[in-house]
């Protein structure tokens, strides 16, 4: 059962587990394929620290950049703050990715075409935005140049409140004004309301989440934030938007002032319609499933790969991260077992079976002994893959890096790593050999290949196959260097069940949602904060929704680092 | 018009993008640099993943040389070329990040780059890079008076991280290319029209003009009201915004009296057929084409004198179905040396941007100024972040010089600074000539400890 942690998590005190040892390079398993007495020794993968024991050692807090709003993140917000729904974002630059998420605050930032991009999007989205003025305003304008300016001031004040997501301080409502004035001078009032919507959505205190806090105590190195900036938090995080009237109204009464109330506002707030397609980019992000828009299949090779198919491959995984966490058992084992899909004919027929007709997203019963949660879609197989062929190296790279939380090293130099030609009398596992056979290799594919081995029983775009170059497949596999589940497996299938029962994969899934609900990295300062979260994760049996709950509850999700005495200008 | 031009219609023209307030005097080059001296212009030509030395470069002697296959298509223009040899990037050897990111962050910098977040390039980890690009601080050093100091447009960068940035503002400042020719038209010759002034009624665009003044003014004061209650970190990310502001703030001045025509052939629009997708494999032929002729055109209507063509990123995995090559580049790039068909596959890859940039050329050397063309008054240089995909050596780059540049660089030459057991330059160096080539007075550039002056014997 999820526990609600105390309402000061700062004081509760963890201590490292001692760090894990280094696993033997070669194991078992795979040495008998490893040429002997090659590479020298090296450490190929840093595993996530497993905190053991109920005690952290509280560490400098890590620095939280400020954030700019992504590009779902603005059409949302624009959507939520105006009723316009214009997605103006998808013209702006691709906001830079970091660590598999295209959400690092750290590399976020304003170029010279971004600014002038939302100058663009700010003189659309006001003029659209007026055009039912009467909806917009809290006031009748009148008819006197008084009740005009009267009526925009009130405007002023409560539009500022929700594109600042705050109360607006009165320098910014005379900024306001004075963008009203000018957009009065030479047209009618409504003329002066856009101005000032077009202003507001270009602020920083718009485009940026600032979080400001409290007073922080001499010496404390943390300081909490407030309400408002509590209630952007949640709402960034659940929705991927603006807070709305009745989060905005809870952060004005001191609502959000416990962990309990915070996990009560969570738990409402998963419950709305907005939380199903921001936690879904969650998984299209972690899942690498950004690269189906742009990935290339040789058509000779697989001539099923068509525009239809490839956009059922889209829309299925967010249909069931929605069945699974909505209606589903929201269990992370389910997401990495679970033998039914969701798609219409084309993707249907990639998996063999009959589509039940109707909706684009309909549920798919798949054959269970060759079908397993996420790792087997369809989608996620042709974006670990070749255009030609699969790819067991991209496909164990992917297991290694996402759900095990492990970087393997980039290449080293002057090797052949051209991927094998395909060659319709060999399979695939036979042409990879040599990455295993070759000690200078195998340091560190033997991380990869063995597991993506296990993959081979599905083609480059995620079609189930018992032969492959002549000979049946051969999808036995293992895995090595992990906390808890080394050892051989056959197949997709019981891959699933090692990472749906390994504690080191349940904490490398609280790790990455860490990462993507922070926008950062993160670090030893977060020993305090990830500790009770990957226990609050293993105590509820892998909930996901909790995981989330829980991430409210953490010191990281309540407080900032203070800045140092003399950084902030005078 | 058609193509491109049709895409921009009349309600774009009063809605329109910055270029639609910002209209600046539109020289018609061809006419207006016949009688005075003409300005000097830059162009970064930057191709990833390495190339195949032994067909790269020239054989013979410096002023007696044939040109290997990949740099074949380039023969037209062999009076204006001027291939280097010996050049290195010791900097990039070692650091954070893989060679590719070490390579391309200190290509245009100068410098070795910070560490940092992006795990997909370590460990350890690499970060941006670490100070101003050269064409950056070229730009902001002359000041020219044109609509748009620098472009940085791409060809199917997609990649948004260390790996697909060159053009830096300062440290950790990265600049992201256009990367769609639609947008980049849109961007660029927004309120420029073939046949004459402005089209949209002056009235309007004055008032659009206006309150986009008023409007940046005030989020300038905003940035000042947050800005003093951030800490430094935060600080460096609002002043690289409000240098953004100000940089539209500073193109929206009204017209002149002279200005916002446009008459010769070479200051025309370019044109394009029907809108496509912009990311696919299959059209970066004619993506990168419409590119390069936006980048032809600012450079002879005067719109900018310094620009950054970036074909893909730093270890792409670009296939190149319009060659047959399904393989993914960099993949392939790391193929060893008796891998005979990853190395012809990669010979063929720098053949077609050879291919490409002979287009660049050609478009530049047809405009007329004065008794020069426009590639005399330009430097281009070709380079790449790494020299040779297997061994990532960034030893002996393969830079290329083409264009004068008015006269600075004497080239038809093929200068290697190895030959006869030479140690090479560091490609700091080269990064000064060029400064120097466009007129500043730099005599050093990005980390002094891999700097020691211009190149010798290119002047």
């Amino acid at each position: 059962m999820w526990q609600p942690l105390p309402r000061h998590p700062a004081a509760r005190r963890f201590a490292f587990g001692l760090l894990f040892p280094l696993f033997p390079l070669l194991v078992a398993g795979c040495s008998s394929q490893s040429a002997p007495g090659g590479a020298a020794p090296v450490t190929p993968v840093t595993p996530i620290t497993p905190i053991s024991g109920a005690l952290c050692k509280p560490a400098d807090p890590v620095a939280s950049p400020l954030r700019r709003l992504t590009r779902v993140e603005y059409n949302n917000t624009v959507r939520d703050l105006l009723g316009v729904d214009l997605s103006p974002a998808d013209r702006f630059p691709a906001d830079e990715v970091a660590g598999g998420f295209a959400n690092n605050a750290a590399v976020l930032t304003v170029s010279p075409l971004l600014a002038e991009r939302y100058m663009e999007a700010a003189e659309l989205l006001s003029a659209e935005a007026v055009k039912t003025l009467p909806v917009l305003l809290p006031c009748q304008p009148g008819s006197t140049a008084a009740s005009e300016e009267a009526c925009a001031r009130q405007f002023a004040q409560r539009f500022g409140r929700r594109a600042f997501r705050r109360p607006v301080a009165e320098p910014e409502v005379e900024r306001l004004m004075r963008a009203y004035t000018a957009g009065r001078a030479d047209a009618p009032f409504a003329g002066g309301i856009e101005l000032m919507i077009r202003t507001a959505l270009q602020s920083p205190s718009f485009l940026y989440r600032f979080e400001f806090g409290g007073a922080a105590r001499p010496g404390e190195k943390l300081v909490p934030l407030s309400q408002h900036e509590l209630a952007a938090r949640l709402s960034y995080f659940l929705w991927g938007s603006m807070p709305d009237d009745r989060l905005a109204a809870a952060a004005d009464g001191g609502q959000l002032a416990t962990t309990e109330q915070l996990a009560a506002q969570a738990r409402l707030m998963l419950a709305d319609r907005r939380a199903r397609p921001a936690v879904a980019e969650f998984y299209r992000q972690w899942l690498g499933l950004g690269a189906l828009d742009g990935v290339v299949k040789d058509a000779a090779a697989y001539p099923a790969f068509t525009e239809e198919l490839r956009a059922a491959m889209r829309a299925e995984t967010p249909a069931f991260v929605e069945h699974l966490l909505w209606t589903g058992d929201r269990r992370l084992a389910t997401l990495f077992t679970a033998p039914f899909g969701f798609g219409s004919a084309p993707l249907a027929g990639l998996y063999g079976v009959t589509a039940p007709g109707g909706a684009a997203t309909a549920m798919l019963p798949l054959p269970a002994a060759q079908r397993s949660g996420v790792l087997t879609q369809a989608g996620v197989l042709t974006v670990h893959a070749l255009p030609d062929q699969s790819s067991p190296v991209a496909r164990g790279k992917f297991v290694r890096e996402r759900m095990l939380c492990q970087e393997p090293p980039p290449p080293p130099p002057d090797l052949n790593v051209t991927p094998p030609e395909v060659d319709p009398t060999k399979p695939t596992r036979e042409r990879f050999a040599a990455h295993t056979a070759s000690a200078a290799c195998s340091v560190c594919h033997q991380l990869m290949d063995p597991i993506g081995f296990g993959f081979e029983g599905y083609d480059g775009i995620g079609r189930f196959r018992t032969s492959d170059g002549g000979k049946p497949v051969d999808d036995s596999g293992w895995v090595a260097q992990s906390r808890d589940i080394d050892g051989n497996f056959r197949g997709a299938r019981e891959l699933g069940d090692k990472l749906a029962a390994s504690a080191e994969v349940r904490d490398c899934v609280a790790t990455q949602w860490f990462r993507y609900a922070f926008g950062r990295f993160d670090g030893a300062g977060d020993d305090c904060s990830l500790a009770p979260l990957r226990e609050a994760f293993a105590a509820s049996g892998g909930d996901l929704q909790e995981l989330l709950v829980s991430l409210t509850q953490t010191q990281s999700f309540l407080y900032r680092p203070a800045l140092a005495p003399g950084e902030v200008a005078p | 018009m058609s193509g491109l031009s049709s895409v921009f219609n009349r309600r774009r023209f009063l809605r329109g993008g910055l270029a639609a307030t910002a209209v600046i005097p539109l020289l018609d080059a061809e006419r207006a640099f016949a009688q005075a001296a003409a300005p000097r212009r830059l162009v970064i030509f930057y191709t990833p993943n390495g190339t195949i030395g032994s067909e790269w470069r020239p054989r013979g002697t410096e002023t007696a040389f044939t040109l290997g296959r990949i740099l074949k298509p380039l023969e037209p223009f062999r009076a204006k070329l001027l291939p280097l040899g010996g050049v290195n990037m010791a900097l990039a050897d070692a650091g954070f990040g893989s060679h590719h990111t070490r390579g391309v962050g200190g290509l245009l910098t100068g410098r070795p780059i910070l560490s940092g977040t992006f795990q997909s390039a370590g460990p350890p980890t690499a970060g941006w890079a670490a100070g101003i690009s050269i064409d950056q601080h070229i730009a902001r050093t002359l000041n020219p008076p044109t609509a748009f100091k620098t472009l940085e447009l791409g060809v199917q960068v997609i990649d948004a991280e260390v790996r697909g940035r060159l053009s830096y503002l300062g440290a950790s400042q990265p600049l992201p290319p256009l990367e769609s020719p639609y947008d980049a038209f849109d961007r660029v010759f927004a309120g420029v029209s073939p046949a004459g002034p402005a089209p949209a009624p002056a009235g309007p665009m004055d008032r659009l003009r206006a309150q986009r003044r008023t409007v940046l003014e005030l989020v300038r004061e905003d940035l000042a009201a947050v800005r003093a209650r951030v800490g430094a970190s935060d600080r460096l990310k609002l002043d690289a915004h409000l240098t953004s502001v100000q940089d539209i703030e500073r193109r929206l001045v009204p017209p002149t009296p002279s200005g916002g025509t446009m008459g010769g052939a070479a200051c025309a629009l370019p044109a394009a057929g029907a809108r496509m997708d912009v990311r696919a494999p299959a059209n970066m032929p004619a993506i990168g084409k419409l590119q390069m002729d936006i980048a032809a055109t600012a450079l002879a209507c005067d719109l900018s004198r310094v620009v950054t063509l970036q074909w893909t990123h730093a270890e792409s995995n670009q296939s190149f179905p319009h060659l047959g090559i399904t393989g993914a580049h960099h993949t392939m790039s790391h193929a060893g040396d008796t891998d005979a068909a990853a190395q012809e596959n990669l010979t063929k890859i720098n053949v077609w941007y050879a291919e490409q940039l002979a287009y660049l050329l050609g478009k530049l050397d047809a405009v007329r100024e004065g008794d020069r063309t426009l590639l005399d008054n330009t430097v281009v240089l070709w380079c790449n972040e790494v020299g040779k995909g297997n061994n990532h050596a960034h030893r002996d780059l393969p830079f290329l010089l083409a264009g004068s540049c008015g006269g600075h660089f004497r080239t038809g030459r093929f200068v290697d600074y190895q030959a006869g057991g030479g140690a090479g330059h560091p490609h700091n160096n080269l990064l000064v000539s060029l400064a120097q080539a466009m007129g500043t007075r730099d005599t050093t550039f990005g980390d002094p400890a891999h700097c020691t002056g211009p190149l010798p014997g290119l002047t």
